[in-house]
């Protein structure tokens, strides 16, 4: 039997619930506002929260974007962009700049932007004092009190281990002077691009049952010491072997016939050339196959069924097997790289 | 798939995404399509004011109506939305209808809930009807004296925001409030064409031109606004 759907899957009510709960956080930046979480057809844990914001903001007219670690094309991604595209009637795309809606899981895009866009952020662990903490009665007063000596002495816990801050992601960031807030597990590198950013940032956690956000234009600070002041993942003298791009975030991946090592974009519609300022500068190796991916990336698809086979082309162009790559977390040296606050 | 849908429901989208886009742009006047007409609503409540209360009122939160004769309009939408009438202070959303007087409307503002500090959302949202709502540009080339220029900073704006209302009884009771961010209220204005105009509490407000008190404090100054008279929503 055809089973109808409400548009966007949710009933009108549920679509209130949720959109309350945006406004006041959006109001009160960084503040997590607790909601009213519905089931989802996905397990919770698996981007129910940004779903769920996804689903009560998204109307006709409305071009979307999913990425699950920079990637457009992986499991997670491919079935929320399905969910949403079959229960509203939106376009869907590759390409950064073509989106009106970009949810995210452990990424912000390369490319800044643009006031007009919304990234919804999908988000496992909302509370930065939860390590510290077990009792959400208690973190909620104590983010009433502004008491973070929580937060803070997670990072000075680290560095008195390893002389070194070592949250890999999701590293706590002040907004707007008031709320410590968990960015989401973004790489350090992404943090950043919270601060005075033009676009409005949600955050949602399902399983949590909280709403958060940053506006545009707002203070994000990243929580750091004066000796050791926050830094950023460093690619020192490593480039994309597709792009050839040097400044973004970069995956590690090795051989494991030859044990070389080498980087890719870990944003791939980034590096497959959704980027048009950059196709100036692609490395011309980066071939036929690389090509037609760009070729294929930069049209808007109207559906997503079939059609994630970007990285696919850019990978069969690779001599080696897929299966024979391995993925190692970027761990890079972070010495120097201190950021102005 | 099959997708029911129906063109309420998509109207509701644009206008939150308008609602939306007014909240992460406080002092920048966005517009929303006004409710469809009916023969029952009430006179005190205008198709825009209605759309706009349609969006977050439900069976789930609690309502007001501040105005001379509001049992009307309240009765209205009890029966439109199912939602609670409750007095001001205890109300989530607190419904002013355009009409209603300048001490009325400074009223609603003041006695609003203004939430916990363990639980700030739930501070009330005040949505408020307006005679004419616009950029100061237009209202400049309009030749509308009668408006007054609202200036806005805070997050979610890059320097200052500029917009021309013809109430500013709002202004002045929310700074009376003196709320302890991140308690407050979330004002909304909106006016009998759509225009719309979000002032959420983590913005500063102050009136342009104003030589009193209540304008000429630099809003920014986060010290001074603590230490003065001004209208200043959020003082820490």
């Amino acid at each position: 039997m055809q089973q109808r759907y409400n548009y966007a899957f949710f009933d009108e009510a549920s679509k209130r619930e949720i959109r309350r709960a945006l406004i006041k956080g959006v109001s009160i930046p960084g503040y997590q506002v607790p909601f009213a979480s519905r089931e989802m057809p996905i397990g919770r844990g698996w981007g129910t929260g940004g779903l769920q914001i996804t689903l009560a903001i998204i109307g006709r007219g409305d071009v979307l974007k999913v990425i699950d670690q920079g990637s457009d094309d992986s499991v997670n991604a491919v079935n929320i962009k399905k969910l949403v595209a079959d229960t509203t009637d939106v376009e869907v795309t590759d390409a950064t700049e073509d989106a009106s809606l970009i949810q995210s899981r452990h990424r912000i895009p390369e490319q800044p932007l643009r006031a007009d866009q919304i990234l919804v952020l999908q988000v496992p662990t909302p509370e930065p004092l939860r390590s510290f903490e077990p009792s959400e009665a208690v973190t909620k007063r104590l983010h009433a009190e502004a008491d973070y000596t929580g937060a803070w002495l997670e990072l000075f816990d680290q560095i008195v281990r390893y002389d070194m801050t070592t949250t890999g992601a999701d590293h706590p960031v002040l907004v707007n002077g008031r709320y410590v807030m968990a960015p989401s597990p973004i790489p350090r590198f992404d943090n950043l691009k919270l601060h005075q950013a033009e676009h409005l940032t949600l955050l949602g956690a399902g399983r949590e049952k909280k709403i958060y956000a940053v506006p545009p234009h707002t203070d994000v600070v990243p929580l750091d010491f004066e000796d050791y002041p926050f830094s950023v993942e460093r690619f020192d003298g490593k480039r994309c072997r597709l792009c050839g791009a040097e400044d973004v975030y970069l995956d590690e991946l090795v051989d494991e016939i030859t044990g070389e090592t080498y980087y890719q974009c870990n944003d791939t519609a980034f590096c497959a050339g959704c980027h048009p300022e950059r196709s100036a500068q692609r490395v011309v190796e980066g071939s036929r196959a690389s090509a037609s991916a760009e070729d294929h990336a930069r049209s808007v698809r109207p559906s997503c069924a079939g059609s994630f086979d970007s990285l696919t082309l850019a990978q069969d162009d690779n001599p080696l097997e897929a299966s024979q790559l391995t993925l190692r977390t970027t761990s890079d040296s972070q010495e120097g790289a201190s950021h102005a606050r | 798939m099959m997708i029911t849908e129906n063109a309420e429901l998509h109207r509701a989208q644009r206008a939150f995404r308008g609602v939306l886009d007014a909240f992460a742009h406080p002092g920048t006047v966005c517009t929303i399509e006004r409710a469809a007409d009916s023969p029952v609503r009430p006179a005190a409540l205008d198709s825009a004011l209605e759309a706009v209360v349609r969006l977050f009122v439900d069976q789930a939160v609690t309502f007001s109506v501040v105005d001379a004769e509001p049992d009307a309009t309240a009765a209205y939408l009890t029966g439109e939305t199912h939602a609670m009438r409750f007095p001001v202070r205890e109300a989530d959303f607190v419904v002013v209808p355009a009409r209603a007087d300048a001490q009325l409307a400074a009223e609603a503002v003041l006695e609003a809930c203004r939430g916990t500090l363990v639980a700030p959302e739930k501070g009330a949202t005040v949505l408020m009807g307006c005679a004419r709502l616009s950029a100061p540009e237009e209202a400049a080339a309009g030749g509308e004296p009668a408006l007054h220029v609202v200036e806005v900073r805070g997050p979610g704006v890059a320097d200052v925001n500029r917009f021309a209302v013809d109430r500013v009884e709002w202004a002045r009771a929310r700074a009376e409030r003196r709320d302890e961010f991140p308690c407050g209220v979330e004002i909304v204005l909106v006016d009998l064409e759509g225009n719309l105009v979000a002032v959420p509490r983590s913005s500063q407000v102050t009136l342009s031109g104003d030589a009193s008190a209540l304008g000429a404090t630099e809003a920014a100054d986060r010290v001074a606004a603590a230490s003065e008279p001004c209208l200043a929503g959020e003082v820490r």
